[in-house]
C-alpha cells in the first residue's frame, strides 16, 4: 500500500515541485495551501507524512505542527518542516515542537527526497 | 527622597485636617445634626481627628533607611 | 466628702512619690541608664500641656459652649504634623548652639541681644504668671470640692490657705530638681519623668472617671446624647454658640498651636529636654493621640453635669466621682487634678526661672559696675541662687495672683489670655528658623507691639469691671478704640479679636523694621547660622582674634565651677589630640568652646559679653560676615551644583537608555529586516533549484512537463531580478544614495506612457482601464522615470487585484490647492482598513492575506511612497466598503521660483 504525503505550501511553484518529487517517489501526494487547509485534511485520514512550510498565512508552520503534536492519534504523522528562514534558533523551535526533520530552502531535490523515505521507512 | 515624600504626606494631611474640621465642613454637620437631632458632630469630630491620627502614625512609621 | 486631713496626707504622699520618681530619674541617668530616652517618655513629658485647665476647665467650658473647648487640642495637632520639620529643626538649632530658653533662642537669633531676651523673658513672665494662678485656684477649688471645706484664707476647716501650701511645695519640688545644675542646657531627667509619670496619672485618672460617670451613672454615651437632646441641651453638642463662631474656631485651632509651640514650659520639654531628634517622628503621632483620648470624656462628663447639677461647673468631674459615692474614685480624680496642675508648675517655674537669671537678673548684675560683680572669682553660687530665687518669687507671684484678681474667671479663659500672650513669640521664632533678612529692629518691635496689643485687648479688659465707660464707649469716647471691639472689627470673641491685632502688629513691626534697618554684622552671621542650621552647624567661624586659654579657662571657672571647666577644656583637648597648655593663645574653636559652654549657663547674650573681655581683637567685623557669607554662597554654590550633576546626570542615563532602546529597536528591524529579505529570495530559489534538479534528475520527462517546468524557471528568475532591483532601490533611497534627474514634465504624459508601457499586461488579463485625465496640468517637477515607475507600480497592483473577469481599472489626474493629483482605482475586492497604512511598509504583503494572489515583491509600494515623499508630495489608500481599492498622491506644482532658477 502507498504511503500518504501531504505538502503544505502557500507558493504554488514549490507546490508543484515538491507535489513530482513525492509522486515520482511513489507516494500518493495531498496538498493544502496553508495551516488551516492542513489541518482540515489531516482530519479525514492522517497522512504518513508532512511536508510543511513555516511561513504562511493563517496558521504558520509552527502553530499546525504544535497542534499535530496535541492529537495522540496523529502522533504516527512524520513531520518535515521546511523553511526559507535557516537561523538556528527557529530550527531548534521546529525541532522542539515535534519536527522529525528541519530542512532549509532552497534544497537539494535528492536529499529531501533521501530523508522522506527514510522516515517512511521505504527503502 | 523619602523625607521629602514624607514631609509632602503630613503637609497634605495638614491641609485635609484644616478642611475636615474646618470652617465650612463643620458647620455643614453641624447643620446636618440639627436637622437629624443626633450626634453627628461630636462623632464627626473625634472620629476625623482618629483617622487623623491613623494616617499620620502609618506616614511617619513607615520603615525609612536611618540617617 | 472625704476628711479633709485624709486628702492632705494623700496629696503629700503622692507628691513625695513624685519626689522619689524625680530622683530615681536622676541617679539612673546619672549612671548612663537613662528612663527618658525614648519616644514615649517624649510624648508623655510634651503632655505637659494638658494641666487643671484641661483636667477641669475643659468640663467647665464644654457644659456652656459644647465642642467649643476642642480647638485647645486640634490645635497642637496640627502643629505636631509639623514637628518632624519644625521642631526638628528648632531641636538641632538649639542644641548646635547651647540654647537654654525661647528667650535665649530668640535672642541668639537675632544677634545675640540682651535687649531681645530680656524683652522676651518679660512678655513670658507676664503672659504665663496668670496661668501659673489658675494652677493653684484649681488645685484649691478640688481640695474645697472633696473636703467639703472652703478655699478661702481664714474659714473653718483645714486652718491653712491651700493655695499657698501647694504653691510653696511646687516651689521647694522645682528648685530640687529642676535647679540641680547650672548648666540649663543640660536635661533634667529626673524632673522629665517625673512630669511623664504626671501626665499618666491624669490620663488614666481622667479615662476611669469617665468611664464610671458615663456607663455607671448613665448608660453610656448614647445615653447622655439622647438626654441631653430631651433637656434641651442639643446646643451643647454644637460648636457655635452665643459668643463663640466659626471664625472663632478656626482662630483658637490656631492660637492653641501656636502655643503649644512656644510656651515656656512646651520649648523646655520638647526642645531643651529633648534626648534625641529622632524621637519627635513617633511623638508627632503619639502626641495628637494622648490628646484625643483624654478629651473623649470631656464632652459626656460635662453634659452628665449640667444635667444632673443644673449647671456648669469647672469641678464637675470631681462633683460627678462624689455622686457615684465611692470615695476612691474622688480622692483618684483629685490626685489627676493635682498631678495636672504640679506638672505644670514645675516645668513652667524652672523654665522661666532660667529665662529671668539668664536674659534679665545676671546681664544686669554683669554689666553694673558698681556691684563688683564681674571681677568675683566664683559665679557659679549665684547663679544658681539667682535661679532658685526666681522660681520661689514666681510661684509667690502667682499666688497673689490668684489672690488679687483669679477668682473671678474660669479657668479656660484665664488660660486662652496666657496663650494670647505667648503667642506673640511664633511670629519671631519663625522668621528666626526660616527667614534669613528678619531682623532685630523687626523683631523687637514687632514683639513689642503685638504684646502692647494683647494687654490693651485681653488683659486690660479682665482687670476692670465689663461695664465700664473704656470697655463701653472706648476711651475718651472713641468707638473705634474700644479694647475688644478694635477698629470696628465686633464679630470675633475676645480671645480671636485679640489674637488677629496682636498678630497682625506683630507681623506688621517684624516687616517693617526688617524692612527700614540693616543688619548688624553680627546679626547676619547668627541668621546664617540659624537658618541654615543643617548646612552650618558645628562649621568653625572664622576669626581674627587673640586670647589665652588660661584666660577662658578662669573664665568658665568662675560661672561653672574650676571641676566642670577643667573637664570641658580636658575633653575638648583630648577630642582634637593636643594638650591645652596654660599661656598657648587660644584658637577660634576653644574660644568658641568656651564661648557655648558659658551660653548653657548664663545665656547666648551674656556669654558674648563676658568672652568679648578676655579676647583681644575679636570683633564681628564685615571681613568676617563677607568670608560667611562667601562659605554660605559656596556651600549653596556647592549642593546646588551638586544637584544640577545629578539632575544631568538622571537625564543623560534616561537619554541613554532610551537610545540603547531605540538601537535594539533598530537591530531588531534590521534582523527582521534580513531575515525576510532572506525569505523573499530563497523563495523563488527554492523553485528554481528544485526545477532545475528535476530537469537533470529525470530525463524521461514529458515534454508539455519540461515546458511548464522551464516557464516556471524564467518566471522565477525574472521575479528574483526584480526583487534584487527592488532591494537595491530600497536601500539607496533610504540611505539617500540614490542619483536623482530632475526636470519640468506634465504628469499626464507620464500616465500615458506607464499606461502604455503595461498595456501588454491589462490586455493579456481582459481588463478594461479607462482615463481620465485632466488636460494641461501645471509642470510638476519630479525625476521623471522615478515618477514613471511609481505609475507603473500603481498599475500592474491594480492588475492584480481586480477579478479575473470584468476587470476594471479608473486613472485621474487633476489639480487643486497648488498640488497635481492622481488617482488609480480598481473594482477588486479593497484593502481591509487596518491595513490601509501598513501597505507602505516592506514586505507588508508578507503573511497577509491577499497572498493567494500572484506575489510582488513586497517593495513597491515602499518604493513608489519615497519618491512621492522625495518630492514633496505625499500617497495614500484609500478602500471604500465594497468598491475596491483607491491609490492616490498628490505633488507640489513646480513654482515659478524654481523657474526662474532654471
Amino acid at each position: 500500500m502507498g504511503k500518504r504525503v501531504l505538502v503544505v505550501d502557500d507558493e504554488p511553484n514549490i507546490v508543484m515541485s515538491l507535489e513530482f518529487l513525492m509522486k515520482r517517489a511513489g507516494f500518493e501526494v495531498q496538498v493544502a495551501r496553508n495551516g488551516r487547509e492542513a489541518l482540515a485534511a489531516l482530519e479525514g485520514a492522517p497522512p504518513d507524512l508532512l511536508l510543511l512550510d513555516v511561513m504562511m498565512p493563517e496558521l504558520d508552520g509552527y502553530e499546525v505542527c504544535e497542534r499535530i503534536r496535541q492529537r495522540p492519534e496523529w502522533n504516527a504523522t512524520k513531520i518535515i518542516m521546511l523553511t526559507a528562514r535557516g537561523r538556528d534558533a527557529e530550527r531548534q523551535r521546529g525541532l522542539a515542537l515535534g519536527a522529525d526533520r528541519y530542512v532549509t530552502k532552497p534544497f537539494s531535490t535528492r536529499e529531501l527526497v533521501e530523508q522522506a523515505k527514510q522516515l517512511l521507512g521505504v527503502a | 527622597m523619602a523625607r521629602q515624600r514624607q514631609g509632602r504626606l503630613l503637609g497634605a494631611l495638614l491641609l485635609l485636617l484644616f478642611l475636615l474640621l474646618g470652617y465650612p465642613a463643620v458647620l455643614v454637620v453641624e447643620e446636618l445634626q440639627h436637622h437629624l437631632g443626633r450626634p453627628v458632630l461630636p462623632v464627626w469630630v473625634f472620629g476625623t481627628w482618629g483617622l487623623i491620627i491613623l494616617a499620620a502614625a502609618l506616614i511617619l512609621e513607615q520603615p525609612r533607611e536611618r540617617r | 466628702m472625704l476628711p479633709a486631713g485624709l486628702v492632705l496626707l494623700l496629696s503629700l504622699a503622692y507628691l513625695v512619690g513624685l519626689f522619689a520618681i524625680a530622683s530615681w530619674g536622676d541617679r539612673r541617668a546619672e549612671a548612663g541608664r537613662s528612663l527618658i530616652a525614648n519616644p514615649l517618655v517624649y510624648t508623655l513629658s510634651l503632655a505637659v500641656y494638658c494641666t487643671a485647665w484641661t483636667f477641669y476647665g475643659s468640663v467647665g467650658l464644654a457644659g456652656t459652649g459644647g465642642l467649643a473647648f476642642l480647638p485647645v487640642y486640634l490645635g497642637p495637632t496640627l502643629v505636631c504634623l509639623l514637628f518632624p520639620l519644625l521642631l526638628h529643626k528648632m531641636v538641632h538649632t538649639a542644641k548646635a548652639y547651647g540654647i537654654t530658653s525661647i528667650a535665649d533662642f530668640l535672642a541668639a537669633r537675632f544677634g545675640k541681644s540682651a535687649a531681645l531676651a530680656g524683652l522676651v523673658t518679660i512678655v513670658a513672665a507676664i503672659a504665663v504668671l496668670p496661668y501659673i494662678a489658675l494652677q493653684l485656684k484649681a488645685v484649691s477649688a478640688s481640695i474645697a470640692v472633696a473636703t467639703g471645706l472652703s478655699a478661702e484664707v481664714g474659714a473653718p476647716g483645714l486652718g491653712i490657705d491651700t493655695a499657698l501650701l501647694v504653691a510653696i511645695l511646687m516651689a521647694a519640688f522645682a528648685v530640687l530638681f529642676g535647679t540641680r545644675h547650672i548648666d540649663a542646657a543640660e536635661h533634667h531627667p529626673g524632673m522629665v519623668l517625673a512630669v511623664a509619670f504626671e501626665s499618666t496619672v491624669k490620663l488614666l485618672t481622667f479615662l476611669i472617671a469617665g468611664t464610671i460617670i458615663v456607663y455607671g451613672l448613665f448608660d453610656g454615651f448614647g445615653d447622655i446624647f439622647a438626654r441631653a437632646l430631651d433637656a434641651e441641651l442639643g446646643h451643647l453638642l454644637d460648636v457655635s454658640g452665643p459668643g463663640f463662631s466659626h471664625a472663632d474656631w478656626l482662630l483658637l485651632t490656631l492660637l492653641s498651636a501656636a502655643a503649644f509651640l512656644v510656651l515656656p514650659r512646651q520649648f523646655q520639654v520638647a526642645v531643651i529636654e529633648n534626648v534625641d531628634p529622632d524621637h519627635i517622628r513617633r511623638a508627632s503621632w503619639l502626641m495628637p493621640l494622648y490628646l484625643l483620648l483624654i478629651n473623649l470624656f470631656v464632652l459626656p462628663v460635662a453634659i452628665a453635669g449640667v444635667l444632673l447639677s443644673g449647671r456648669p461647673d469647672d469641678m464637675t468631674v470631681l462633683i460627678l466621682a462624689e455622686r457615684t459615692g465611692l470615695d476612691w474614685l474622688v480622692m483618684l480624680v483629685f490626685l489627676g487634678g493635682l498631678s495636672a496642675a504640679t506638672a505644670m508648675i514645675i516645668v513652667e517655674s524652672v523654665a522661666l526661672a532660667t529665662m529671668i537669671s539668664n536674659d534679665l537678673v545676671i546681664p544686669v548684675l554683669l554689666r553694673w559696675p558698681a556691684l563688683g560683680f564681674a571681677q568675683r572669682p566664683d559665679l557659679s553660687g549665684v547663679v544658681l541662687l539667682v535661679r532658685r530665687a526666681g522660681i520661689v518669687v514666681l510661684l509667690l507671684l502667682g499666688y497673689g495672683f490668684y489672690r488679687l484678681v483669679g477668682t473671678g474667671y474660669g479657668l479656660v479663659g484665664i488660660g486662652l489670655i496666657a496663650f494670647c500672650g505667648v503667642a506673640q513669640f511664633v511670629p519671631p521664632i519663625l522668621a528666626a528658623l526660616y527667614v534669613r533678612d528678619a531682623n532685630l529692629t523687626g523683631a523687637m518691635i514687632g514683639l513689642a507691639g503685638g504684646f502692647l496689643v494683647w494687654l490693651y485687648t485681653l488683659v486690660l479688659p479682665a482687670m476692670i469691671p465689663p461695664d465700664s465707660a473704656l470697655l463701653t464707649a472706648g476711651p475718651f469716647g472713641i468707638g473705634l478704640l474700644r479694647p475688644q471691639a478694635l477698629l470696628g472689627l465686633e464679630l470675633l470673641n475676645p480671645v480671636s479679636h485679640a489674637l488677629v491685632w496682636s498678630w497682625t502688629v506683630n507681623l506688621g513691626g517684624l516687616l517693617l523694621g526688617s524692612l527700614l534697618a540693616t543688619q548688624s554684622d553680627l546679626e547676619r552671621v547668627q541668621a546664617l547660622q540659624f537658618v541654615d542650621v543643617y548646612q552650618r552647624a558645628g562649621v568653625t567661624r572664622p576669626w581674627h582674634g587673640e586670647a589665652r586659654v588660661e584666660d577662658l579657662r578662669a573664665l568658665l571657672a568662675r560661672f561653672l565651677g574650676k571641676r566642670r571647666a577643667d573637664a570641658a577644656l580636658a575633653l575638648d583637648a583630648r577630642q582634637r589630640g593636643r594638650t591645652a597648655a596654660g599661656n598657648a593663645s587660644a584658637d577660634a574653636a576653644l574660644v568658641q568652646l568656651a564661648e557655648r559652654q558659658l551660653a548653657r549657663a548664663i545665656g547666648t547674650a551674656s556669654a558674648r559679653v563676658m568672652v568679648a573681655s578676655v579676647v583681644r581683637g575679636e570683633v564681628v567685623g564685615p571681613q568676617e560676615v563677607m568670608e560667611i557669607l562667601d562659605e554660605a554662597s559656596q556651600i549653596m554654590e556647592y549642593s546646588r551644583r551638586l544637584e544640577q550633576k545629578s539632575r544631568e546626570l538622571e537625564a543623560a542615563t534616561a537619554e541613554l537608555r532610551q537610545a540603547n532602546e531605540r538601537l535594539r529597536q533598530l537591530d531588531h528591524m534590521k534582523d527582521e529586516f534580513i531575515a525576510t529579505v532572506s525569505h523573499e529570495l530563497r523563495t523563488p530559489l527554492t523553485s528554481i533549484r528544485s526545477f532545475s534538479e528535476i530537469l537533470r534528475d529525470v530525463p524521461d520527462l514529458a515534454e508539455d512537463e519540461r515546458a511548464q517546468f522551464l516557464d516556471v524557471l524564467v518566471k522565477e528568475s525574472e521575479r528574483l531580478t526584480r526583487l534584487i532591483n527592488d532591494i537595491l532601490d530600497v536601500s539607496k533611497i533610504e540611505a539617500g544614495k540614490m542619483d536623482w534627474h530632475l526636470s519640468r514634465f506634465d504628469l499626464d504624459a507620464v500616465i500615458e506612457d506607464a499606461i502604455a508601457a503595461t498595456a501588454g499586461l491589462f490586455r493579456e488579463r481582459g481588463i478594461v482601464i479607462e482615463r481620465r485625465l485632466a488636460g494641461g496640468l501645471p509642470e510638476i517637477e519630479a525625476d521623471r522615470d522615478r515618477l514613471q515607475q511609481v505609475v507603473i507600480n500603481l498599475l500592474s497592483n491594480a492588475a492584480k487585484f481586480v477579478p479575473e473577469k470584468g476587470g476594471r481599472v479608473i486613472v485621474t489626474s487633476g489639480v487643486e490647492d497648488g498640488v497635481v493629483t492622481f488617482a488609480i482605482a480598481d473594482n477588486g475586492p479593497g484593502i481591509p482598513a487596518q491595513y490601509l497604512q501598513t501597505i507602505f511598509e516592506r514586505f507588508h504583503q508578507v503573511g497577509d492575506t491577499l497572498t493567494s494572489k500572484p506575489k510582488g515583491t513586497g517593495l513597491g509600494l515602499t518604493i513608489c511612497r519615497h519618491i512621492v515623499e522625495h518630492f514633496g508630495g505625499r500617497i495614500w489608500a484609500e478602500s471604500p466598503p465594497g468598491q475596491g481599492a483607491v491609490f492616490r498622491f498628490v505633488l507640489p506644482v513646480a513654482t515659478p521660483l524654481a523657474r526662474a532658477a532654471e
